[in-house]
């Protein structure tokens, strides 16, 4: 049995009267990659945010390594420092450099060695390929350019789990393959994540596991194959939706 | 090239017309200069006060504004009703009554020097404007980099520190040298309680000689100077803090 990263118990988020999540349960395991796919509106981004309580949920509890979250301050903060967030509009800091972006949370929410972390920080540009960029602002990438430094940004924080939110999806065609070629390598190198994307082709070739979100549930966690290949009417409409798109 | 060509003929049409302006009018005002030359001392001692307190007032003001700004984008509802309360209350009121109230009236409870009297008031005053300008300073730090603080496990100090205040700074350089020109233009009013700033040493020198045109002639292009020349040096400051 393999390691449970993370896991959600009963998560459920109103937004006033619309009850966005409803009673959500899920485990992630050391090494999964996670796609959560479902239609517009059904509280993917949503159901991410809460995890790392951008957006805090209405009930239920996680658990980090079998270990509850309180809700206080701390230890939300020490929670969120050991899972990356990577944002669909990259939302680097435009008054930092490329390195100084990265090497902000090494530096202030964990507080570790200023020469140390950026060592740290130009290894993980390195990984995104990104080291002839590093004294440039954000205003001077290209958004491929700007998600690859998002996505080590979250890696600097060496985080257990890296959630994607829609990465690829504010990108000019043409860029998408980039960014996409980062998150493989991620794939090969055992890191564990869960993406909310619309690349149905691109999560068929990485991700193991499909949570599909219907009505604000997850109304299937299924292995990738079982997934493309399952009978089930719901989610053949859905995947009708991308026929003409690859 | 065009536009400094059109500039110099606007500049040479302007001179010739207050030219024929002077003329006419030195014949039924003798202008009388020499006044204005020993009085000059006079005029550089209003100078040095008018600049003593809008740079005293502008240190003051920037501090109140920024505290101000944070208390509007506190959480707590106390903090944000003080800091609405505050911006309220003295952007409502003319500068004048602000000055009259705090000389005339306070200064009738505890006694307060004029310099300090005008010092405060204009503070007091600006703070408000100044306040405004941070807060929207702040808000303009796109919400979707504060998020991205959170997500790294950033306290809210260490968000504002890093993230939030030196974006919200630069965005309100402009805004903020404009209310500085404000401020020297408002200190004028600080001569109704008899501080000896430009102004007041104006108006002195032309009761006493009669030389009002002169003396006001100078005294405008005095405050002309200082509010181009701290426009031009806010200039070159915006240009500095641009990044990349």
């Amino acid at each position: 049995m393999k390691e449970t990263i993370l896991e959600l118990e009963k998560i459920s988020k109103n937004f006033n009267d619309l009850e966005v999540l409803k009673d959500i349960n899920f485990k992630v395991f050391k090494g999964d990659i996670i796609a959560i796919l479902g239609k517009s509106g059904e509280g993917k981004t949503t159901l991410l945010r809460t995890i790392n309580n951008l957006i805090e949920p209405n009930d239920g509890n996680i658990y980090f390594k079998k270990e509850l979250i309180e809700r206080s301050n701390k230890e939300i903060r020490k929670f969120r420092t050991k899972i990356g967030f990577v944002f669909q509009h990259f939302n680097l800091i435009s008054n930092l450099t490329v390195l100084q972006n990265v090497m902000l949370g090494p530096l202030k929410a964990k507080k570790l060695p200023k020469k140390e972390v950026k060592e740290l920080a130009l290894n993980k540009i390195k990984l995104v390929e990104m080291l002839d960029k590093i004294d440039s602002y954000p205003d001077n990438l290209s958004g491929g350019q700007k998600q690859r430094v998002g996505i080590a940004r979250a890696l600097a924080m060496e985080p257990e789990i890296i959630l994607f939110d829609e990465p690829t999806s504010a990108l000019d065609p043409s860029l998408v393959g980039e960014v996409m070629k980062i998150i493989k390598k991620l794939s090969f190198e055992g890191i564990t994540m869960i993406i909310v994307t619309h690349e149905i082709a691109f999560i068929r070739s990485i991700a193991n596991r499909i949570l599909f979100l219907s009505e604000g549930k997850v109304k299937y966690d299924l292995k990738t194959d079982e997934f493309f290949n399952s009978k089930e009417s719901t989610i053949n409409d859905y995947l009708n939706i991308f026929v003409y798109d690859n | 090239m065009k536009r400094a060509v059109s500039l110099i003929v606007v500049i040479l049409i302007l001179g010739f017309l207050l030219i024929i302006l002077y003329n006419s009018v030195s014949k039924v005002y003798p202008f009388n200069w020499k006044v204005i030359q020993k009085y000059w001392k006079l005029f550089l001692d209003g100078l040095f006060t008018t600049l003593t307190i809008s740079g005293i007032a502008l240190c003051f003001s920037v501090i109140i504004g920024f505290f101000i700004a944070l208390a509007r984008k506190s959480k707590s509802y106390i903090f944000q009703d003080f800091g609405m309360i505050y911006v309220w209350f003295f952007r409502n009121l003319p500068l004048l009554v602000i000055i009259l109230l705090i000389y005339y009236g306070f200064g009738s409870i505890v006694n307060i020097e004029r310099f300090w009297a005008g010092v405060i008031s204009l503070s007091l005053f600006e703070g408000a404007y100044v306040g405004e300008i941070i807060r929207a300073g702040i808000e303009a730090v796109p919400p979707g980099e504060v998020e991205a603080g959170y997500s790294l496990g950033l306290k809210k100090g260490q968000i504002y520190y890093n993230i939030i205040l030196p974006q919200a700074f630069k965005i309100s350089i402009p805004p903020l040298i404009g209310q500085l020109v404000s401020l020297v233009k408002d200190s004028s009013l600080v001569s109704v309680i008899a501080l000896g700033d430009l102004t007041m040493r104006a108006r002195q020198i032309g009761n006493q000689t009669l030389a009002s045109m002169e003396s006001y002639l100078v005294l405008a292009a005095f405050y002309l100077t200082i509010t181009s020349l701290l426009s031009f040096a806010g200039r070159i400051i915006e240009r500095r803090f641009k990044v990349s």
